[in-house]
């Protein structure tokens, strides 16, 4: 029974998950692109943004803005120090830098749960929108409402800083080629570190965007999103930013659509972004817009 | 009888070289060690550590033998393990297998499931195989967890030792021979490994991992080798599932096919070096008494985490593990000893 509200819930959840998605694995596909870095603790930074958030605003509560920007803050610096101390120096060995940002996400994590424990927690009374919009009887939260906008917003503001911007086009150029790029006068270094960096700002932002509507469910909440993250980079090609975003939104709706219409959706839903990896790798490894070489 | 002259010869040979004596000074003590103590409890507590340990040792060297020796990250290791495990209980609870039998056809379980994802990770390289890994873990986490399949599956109940029509047993009652047991198949585990590493098919998955495309132009069929590799790798990490399996008498899915076993087989085998195997046991032993003397301290909540940092610390400074340099010191502090 296809009814109307089952429809636009469909509708509604799906753009509001590749509006999450997408943001995220740009960040992912951003420092792969560019480093050839797979950093798994992509997940990891996202879900500490959301506890920061939390911890903050329990210190001091009611100072909204600073808090927000305080966790965004911290992360990002946080990624850009983990790349100068983890993954740079282990550039050369694949193993490594998986083995090194696998363990990072792990430490993270522990310290999550050693300082918050395993409860879920919300954060929902920092909403920057409160309240509900009912479209058509179905209700949509305002604050997702705010966030789908602001992702679109901020891919644009991307696609933009990509294309036009100096950093932008270094950044374009390392990831094209590296030694060119260097020879050009472009220090890589110092750009991968401006990526990783801004790979962990994407990360962060989403998360203080989206998880006070969302809820912090635990401090392994990171590792679906790495997986979904990586289910949609390998959907839309590694090395694509535009697959990033075009992957986020199919797997967004992919997932939504199971979880309302499909038979003990929920618990299908989780293993939506797993399927789509093996799917994908096995039919069609470069993935939509893949251009590198799958290496 | 000229390949049994050789044979000892060879051991006599290696038995002489330092590493050599020093594993066996090991393997001695780990032998008279059960029976050092006369204190029932304390044999009892320290022994069933070692045990484990040494499951995990096996656990380790199978993670190794795929990653540091043919070059396939393996990020989903707990599916071997996992699946050893499961299909070793099920086979005593539910169909009354004698343990000996069950464990073997466990084993064998799990080489099944070595062609399974093997297969697909097939045009994988690198991190791509390592998520590919982790994602086929997840996903077999998430089936076994998943209420709607319990009845196949079990359920996030798992196998215990009164789930099914025969009792889930451990290998033996007495502390002392499952300890021995555990031993004699560590023991030759790793002695299996080793000879395969050391021959020349070892050669070509070491090949295979250095350089797959020279490999692959030299006319050495990389399909076919990164397949064996899989399968002897989940070969092992199901026999220790399934010893897992019987120590615990029982198996659950986050506590066998969840994705920190997979981790501790990384950690474990990182620790003592991504292409020493022995290391892979060094590695099992320090982690498991780590953990130990962390929850005597009251530490317990901190155990990952120092496991995780750990991981960081020696990733990061000493990518080739510690077994190497400690066995070179060692032996400088040997031949100092000796005068040379």
């Amino acid at each position: 029974m296809v009814d109307n509200l089952s429809f636009i819930n469909m509708l509604f959840n799906g753009t509001l998950n590749g509006a999450v998605l997408s943001l995220i694995a740009l960040g992912y596909s951003l420092i792969y692109g560019v480093g050839g870095i797979m950093n798994l603790a992509h997940g990891a930074f996202f879900m500490l943004s959301g506890y920061f958030l939390l911890w903050g605003l329990s210190f001091l509560p009611g100072l909204l803005f600073f808090n927000v920007v305080l966790a965004v803050i911290i992360v990002t610096i946080l990624g850009g120090v983990s790349y100068l101390l983890l993954i740079k120096p282990l550039q050369e060995s694949h193993v490594g830098v998986v083995l090194i940002t696998f363990g990072l996400a792990f430490a993270i994590e522990q310290l999550v749960m050693i300082i918050s424990g395993t409860t879920s927690a919300a954060i929902s009374q920092y909403m920057l929108f409160q309240g509900f919009t009912n479209f058509l009887g179905f209700p949509m939260l305002n604050q997702y409402i705010f966030f789908i906008i602001a992702s679109l917003i901020i891919v644009s503001l991307f696609a933009l800083f990509i294309s036009k911007s100096k950093l932008g086009k270094s950044i374009r150029a390392v990831s094209q080629d590296r030694e060119a790029a260097t020879l050009m006068g472009i220090n890589s270094n110092r750009i991968l570190f401006y990526t990783v960096m801004i790979s962990a700002f994407l990360a962060s932002i989403a998360a203080i965007l989206y998880l006070p509507g969302a809820a912090l469910n635990g401090p392994s909440m990171g590792w679906e999103y790495l997986t979904s993250s990586f289910a949609v980079v390998i959907l839309g090609g590694m090395g694509s930013l535009v697959g990033s975003i075009v992957g986020a939104y199919i797997v967004g709706f992919i997932t939504s659509f199971t979880n309302v219409f499909i038979p003990n959706g929920p618990s299908w839903a989780h293993i939506i972004p797993i399927i789509v990896i093996v799917v994908v790798l096995l039919i069609r490894p470069r993935g939509l817009f893949g251009k590198k070489e799958l290496k | 009888m000229s390949k049994i002259y050789n044979m000892t010869d060879y051991i006599k040979s290696w038995a002489k070289t330092f590493s050599g004596s020093l594993t066996i000074f090991l393997l001695v003590i780990l032998t008279i060690f059960p029976f050092l103590s006369q204190n029932e409890s304390f044999i009892f507590f320290f022994l069933r550590h070692f045990t484990l340990a040494m499951i995990f040792s096996i656990f380790a060297a199978s993670w190794d033998f795929l990653t540091g020796i043919s070059g396939q990250i393996s990020f989903g290791h707990a599916i071997f393990f996992g699946i050893g495990g499961y299909f070793c209980a099920y086979l005593i609870a539910f169909q009354g297998f004698p343990i000996w039998l069950a464990i073997p056809t466990g084993a064998l379980g799990a080489v099944a499931f070595g062609l399974i994802i093997g297969i697909p990770c097939l045009r994988l390289r690198g991190p791509y195989l390592a998520l590919g890994t982790l994602a086929f873990s997840l996903i077999l986490l998430k089936i076994f967890l998943l209420g709607s399949l319990s009845h196949i599956f079990f359920g996030s109940e798992g196998i215990s030792y009164n789930s099914g029509p025969y009792p889930l047993t451990r290998i033996s009652s007495n502390p002392l021979i499952e300890y021995f047991i555990v031993f004699i198949t560590m023991i030759i585990s790793f002695i299996v490994i080793f000879q395969i590493v050391k021959s020349k098919f070892g050669t070509i998955l070491k090949s295979i991992r250095d350089d797959e495309t020279g490999a692959d132009a030299s006319g050495i069929n990389t399909t076919r080798y990164k397949v064996y590799a899989f399968m002897i790798s989940s070969l092992f990490a199901g026999i220790a599932g399934s010893f897992y399996a019987l120590y615990n008498t029982a198996v659950n899915p986050s506590g066998n096919l969840g994705t920190v076993i997979s981790f501790f087989a990384i950690l474990m085998a990182s620790l003592g070096g991504l292409t020493t195997i022995s290391g892979s046991s060094l590695g099992a032993f320090f982690f498991i008494f780590l953990e130990f003397i962390l929850i005597e301290i009251g530490a317990s909540l901190y155990v990952q985490l120092i496991f995780a940092i750990t991981l960081i610390i020696v990733v990061r400074f000493a990518e080739h593990g510690i077994l190497k340099p400690i066995i070179e010191r060692l032996k400088d502090v040997w031949d100092v000893l000796l005068g040379r």
